[in-house]
């Protein structure tokens, strides 16, 4: 344990000794991610300047979402993200052979070696805006509530980090994945809408089956309108079970795997 | 003419290697269209108007469809990359030595994506606007629809040179690909990718029908949809050609420039 968290720390030293080397890359970089935002932003205040509520959410509970959103997607991408879309390419050209030869866990290895300093400036930025809304909400916050907040959302960032860690994995066996990686942008779409637009059936889709709702919605209901126990858990188990899957089907992978060339 | 009609058999080919990453990701783009679909759904049963702005519901969802279609005619996805990463590791160096135009050279490219998209797409699309015509407006009219074919070919042609412009930019910044990623955004807004412009207040309205983004989708859905009349087509028709004029001259200022100072790197 202690010599994964010495790599991790000279993971994060090596983060930020390349953030200084291309120091407009990561300003505009962060730009980039604000430009997102402020879209996203306005979109949801011409909507709400049509109509007071959408589906009981008013328009600060929506920014509180956006915020949330924001942050949880920001610290998947610095911290996971690039690493991940590299494993394809990395089978391809058999670099793969380097992270499996060392004493180390090697998904650990494949998601963490490097860190993007940009994105997680915009976490910040994430919290800056959940932040704002909240002052605007009428709402005592209790550390039990912001505990809750903080575990749920770190809960949804590991099962994004699971979703694509599973389809980065898939590059065992199909050679082009981009594919794959739009298509993980795309489904994401479901998770950043207010939960109670789903009705019926889509609802329980959404929590049970295809568990888009856990991910960023859960943590704002609870600071919104209270979380029950049961999905709480429900949440938790959501996000160990998909860590978990993710795993095992890498350690599949890893046993149908020839390297490239040999 | 004969070695543009080659580069365009090339890029039909490379096109089809990829077909079934292309068919993934052309499912999984209905997501974002199903997920807005359900919220503009919410938000008429959570008001007691059944318009909005002039938009009713059926409306709305043609709206977005019609957007979805309009984004696949004239999107370039990538294009600025490619010619970023073209100067920076020398390769433009072939097209400098070669009797082709650099710039001909990628419009005939995008012309073979879009070929192969219009070849395997028409037909599922008006199969799908024919089955779903009690949820999809059919256009306004005939006139109106050879009008939109028409603008939807000036947006591409307008996308494809502001695209080239920014990719050109490569010439004096190495590391521009996040920059493009903001034009992405903006782009995508602007042309009414994400709402009907006329949904915003009236002040960024009146700004945002000055600039030529608005040809890029959002002109083409209000003339189908009837909302423009032809004859103001047409005066969108001059419009989006004078903005073409523009930043076809700054495409040409950009070459002149950049070429000057390109030091064909690894040359």
């Amino acid at each position: 344990m202690r010599r994964y968290l010495y790599l991790y720390g000279l993971f994060i030293k090596n983060g930020l000794i390349r953030e200084m080397m291309f120091r407009w890359n990561f300003i505009i970089r962060i730009f980039t991610e604000v430009a997102w935002l402020a879209a996203s932003l306005a979109f949801w205040q011409v909507l709400f300047h049509y109509t007071g509520r959408i589906s009981g959410w008013n328009k600060y509970e929506v920014y509180l979402l956006v915020g949330t959103a924001h942050l949880i997607h920001q610290a998947f991408e610095g911290l996971f993200f690039s690493n991940l879309v590299q494993i394809p390419e990395m089978i391809r050209s058999g670099n793969m052979d380097f992270n499996l030869t060392k004493p180390l866990n090697s998904q650990f290895l494949v998601s963490t070696r490097y860190i993007d300093m940009g994105s997680l400036a915009n976490v910040i930025l994430g919290f800056f805006i959940a932040g704002y809304a909240v002052s605007h909400l009428h709402i005592t916050l209790t550390p039990l509530k912001i505990m809750g907040y903080l575990l749920l959302s770190l809960n949804g960032m590991l099962i994004y980090y699971s979703i694509m860690f599973t389809l980065m994995t898939l590059a065992f066996w199909i050679v082009r994945v981009d594919g794959v990686i739009g298509v993980y942008f795309n489904v994401i779409n479901f998770a950043r809408q207010p939960a109670d637009i789903y009705r019926g059936f889509l609802k329980i889709f959404f929590i049970f089956i295809f568990p888009m709702l856990v991910t960023i919605n859960f943590p704002v209901l609870v600071i919104i309108r209270g979380l029950s126990f049961p999905l709480f858990i429900w949440s938790l188990a959501v996000g160990l079970f998909s860590l978990y899957i993710s795993q095992l089907f890498w350690k599949y992978a890893l046993n149908h795997y020839s390297s490239a060339s040999s | 003419m004969r070695k543009y009609l080659k580069v365009l058999n090339i890029g039909i080919q490379t096109n089809l290697i990829y077909r079934y990453n292309f068919f993934i990701l052309a499912i999984a783009q209905f997501c974002p269209l199903i997920a807005t679909l359900i919220l503009w759904n919410a938000i008429f049963q959570s008001t007691d108007q059944s318009h909005i702005q002039g938009y009713d519901h059926i409306k709305i969802v043609s709206y977005y469809v019609l957007s979805m279609v309009a984004q696949q005619i004239v999107g370039l996805w990538f294009m600025d990359y490619e010619i970023t990463s073209d100067i920076r590791n020398g390769q433009i160096n072939r097209f400098l030595l070669r009797p082709i135009e650099y710039i001909w050279y990628h419009w005939v490219i995008i012309l073979s994506r879009k070929l192969i998209l219009a070849i395997t797409n028409s037909l599922p699309v008006i199969i799908g606007f024919y089955l779903l015509r009690d949820q999809i407006l059919p256009p306004v009219g005939l006139q109106a629809l050879l009008m939109v074919l028409l603008m939807s070919f000036m947006g591409l042609f307008l996308n494809f040179l502001i695209t080239y412009c920014a990719g050109l930019i490569g010439f004096w910044l190495l590391e521009v690909s996040s920059l493009f990623f903001i034009y992405y955004i903006l782009n995508f807004f602007l042309s009414g990718g994400m709402f009907p412009l006329d949904l915003l207040p009236k002040p960024f309205y009146a700004v945002v029908r000055w600039l030529p983004f608005q040809y890029m989708g959002y002109f083409q859905i209000k003339l189908y949809l009837g909302d423009y009349s032809v004859s103001e087509g047409w005066a969108g028709l001059a419009a989006a050609f004078i903005w073409i004029l523009v930043f076809w001259g700054l495409s040409r200022f950009l070459w002149f420039r950049g070429t000057r100072r390109y030091s064909a790197f690894g040359g």
